[in-house]
């Protein structure tokens, strides 16, 4: 028999071999005929229409997630275009930039700036354009992007000039050849709103006097105000911006080498904490002492010193041709210069200072969203 | 047997199909109302609320805003960010001028009677400060703004210049079984902007403090400082039997330029 073992095998495994031999021939007829080929279309047919469905569903889905993204990018960008005009307003100081770029969250905001019209020699009005882009790294050439715009006072000068020194303390005394003179120190060769008719020598809250040889003069010579409160609205300082920490100014921490400025260069210097400002700290602009200040000899400034509080001295000879406001945190001590201090008006160091603190202002209800 | 099964397993899957597209489909019904919505309501200011009914507002939506940098005469010469050719001037529908306090008073003038050619606005402008270096284009000359607003604005005053857009709820015209959200100039031809709107879909509008209503006239418009889209979108199912397809969301878009 074609297939059987040869030769003389046992007879159990030759009838085991029988059996076996025609179960082997027979499967392979079986499945073709009656059961794979049934079995494998079905498999295959269900398999192509999962397939489908499942491709069908994914295209769906992602359009419409793609859809859904796209729209999310566009109020993305315009978020990012709103911050960064909020950003701008916020963190402007001095001179106005033309243009400026922020990134944002996912996004890059690009800010202009145009001056439109000098209102008055003391409020300009700019137009300032903030444009968000926020790009889908898919589709990087075709960011989403969104216009605001707005206009803004810059307000060149903040800080009010009424007075040589003052203090939002009760009392503030000058004895022994302490001076402070409300008189204009500048003329009109120094600039051309130099010469003014003076600002008070001093103010305080209840009582400015001067004794034993000090002098106190000025237009008028002093004043009281009467509280902490009005003194503060009287000066006019964004003190709470100012003197945060993280409200960028040029220099902080540390003056700058005046030398190495242009001369009609009035910089903001800050010091966080608590300065004795001596001959090093000399210079011109705007000193920002968030802290307690206490100016001794050899200590000169041409500009503005605002300090959050102002302390007594006694045989010092700080020189300030400017204007000095202390007691900006709360209410200050009471002060007395005796045996020195010099605090003279010099409108056109206050001037050249103040713009330095000039910042952008709002116009109310003037935001729109460009098409 | 086998062709019952498949077509079976094909049903199956094309109403599957058909019912994702059509959660799709008012998605993005739902999406298009609010997004357009919230572009044209978001800038709208104090008093440019002319209707507000629960199936229908209308706006004064700012276009630009310029300012007065120098007059001649009876004229004014204004900054216009990128100038004329950047202003949909047919969709003016007026001009307002804001007073110190912020307050708009509008009024109704095509672009046409408000433009005048004449004189040399960015010179002008420049000798009243402005920088026009790179935009001489952007500064242009309105005429006799005074026969409009008095006293006449002058330096420094803000103008706004403004279309007249209405939406409103209505009756679908391509599919009449379901509602609209139609857009278009006040008192113009509206166009169907998105199909398959359910009847819940409308406005509501808040006069201050948290409430809402579903509609404000008279002095109250004044009040308006922010208007919620209900955009509730609804479709038929493909197939009989079935519920219909509906999606909807609320949004409240506050008016920024309400203060």
């Amino acid at each position: 028999m074609r297939g059987q073992p040869a030769g003389g095998l046992p007879s159990l495994v030759a009838a085991a071999w029988r059996r076996a031999a025609p179960a082997r021939r027979s499967r392979p007829g079986k499945t073709h005929t009656s059961r794979g080929g049934f079995a494998l279309a079905l498999v295959v047919l269900m398999l192509f229409a999962i397939s489908v469905a499942g491709v069908t569903g994914y295209m769906v889905i992602g359009n419409e997630f793609d859809l859904a993204d796209q729209n999310a990018m566009g109020y993305k960008a315009l978020a990012v275009a709103r911050g960064g005009l909020e950003r701008f307003l916020a963190e402007q100081i001095g001179e106005v930039g033309d243009s400026v770029a922020y990134a944002i969250g996912d996004g890059i905001a690009t800010l202009t700036s145009r001056k439109v019209v000098e209102e008055d020699s003391l409020n300009h009005i700019y137009f300032i354009r903030s444009e968000g882009t926020v790009t889908d790294a898919r589709y990087p050439g075709n960011p989403a992007r969104r216009v605001v715009g707005a206009y803004a006072y810059r307000r060149i000068s903040p800080v009010n000039h009424v007075a040589a020194i003052m203090s939002t303390g009760d009392r503030l005394d000058f004895r022994y050849w302490a001076r402070a003179d409300g008189y204009d120190q500048a003329t009109t060769s120094d600039c051309a709103g130099g010469g003014t008719a003076g600002v008070a020598g001093a103010i305080a809250a209840e009582r400015v006097r001067a004794r034993n040889g000090s002098v106190v003069q000025g237009n008028p010579n002093s004043a009281t105000l009467g509280s902490y409160q009005a003194i503060y609205d009287t000066a006019g300082v964004r003190w709470d911006i100012l003197s945060d920490p993280d409200f960028p100014v040029e220099f902080d921490g540390s003056p700058p080498n005046f030398g190495a400025l242009p001369p009609d260069s009035f910089p903001v210097v800050r010091y966080v904490g608590n300065l004795n400002a001596g001959s090093s700290w000399s210079g011109r602009g705007v000193l920002i002492v968030t802290g307690r200040l206490r100016m001794y000899s050899g200590f000169s400034w041409n500009g503005i010193i605002l300090a959050g509080e102002l302390r007594s001295t006694s045989f010092q000879w700080p020189v300030v041709d400017g204007t000095v406001i202390g007691g900006l945190n709360v209410k200050n001590p009471n002060i007395t210069y005796s045996w020195g201090g010099l605090f003279r008006y010099h409108s056109c160091n206050v001037y050249a200072a103040d713009r330095s603190l000039s910042y952008l202002e709002p116009i109310s209800n003037t935001t729109w969203e460009e098409y | 047997m086998l062709v019952v099964l498949v077509s079976g397993v094909f049903l199956v899957q094309n109403q599957y199909y058909a019912l994702q597209l059509k959660r799709a489909i008012v998605q993005d019904n739902a999406r298009s109302v609010t997004a357009m919505m919230a572009s044209d309501l978001r800038s709208v200011a104090k008093g440019g609320v002319i209707v507000a009914e629960s199936a229908r507002v209308v706006v004064r939506t700012p276009l630009a805003l310029s300012v007065i940098c120098a007059t001649q005469g009876p004229d004014v010469f204004v900054y216009l960010d990128g100038g004329e050719a950047a202003l949909d001037t047919t969709n003016v529908a007026g001009f307002a001028v804001r007073d110190s306090a912020g307050a708009w008073s509008y009024y109704n003038v095509t672009w046409r009677k408000l433009v005048t050619p004449g004189g040399n606005p960015a010179a002008s402008c420049a000798a009243q400060g402005a920088d026009t270096v790179g935009a001489s284009s952007d500064f242009i000359k309105l005429k006799r703004l005074g026969s409009y607003h008095s006293p006449a604005p002058g330096i420094g005053d803000v103008l706004m210049f403004f279309a007249e857009r209405e939406y409103s709820f209505a009756a679908s015209a391509l599919d009449s079984t379901s509602r609209a959200l139609y857009r278009g100039p006040y008192g113009g031809t509206l166009v169907e902007f998105v199909t398959g709107m359910d009847s819940t879909a409308g406005f509501a509008y808040r006069t201050g403090g948290s409430t809402y209503s579903s509609s404000v006239s008279g002095p109250a418009l004044q009040d308006i400082d922010a208007i919620r889209v209900d955009a509730e979108a609804r479709t038929h199912a493909e197939t009989g039997g079935r519920s219909d397809v509906r999606y909807g969301w609320s949004v409240s878009i506050p008016l920024r330029n309400v203060r």
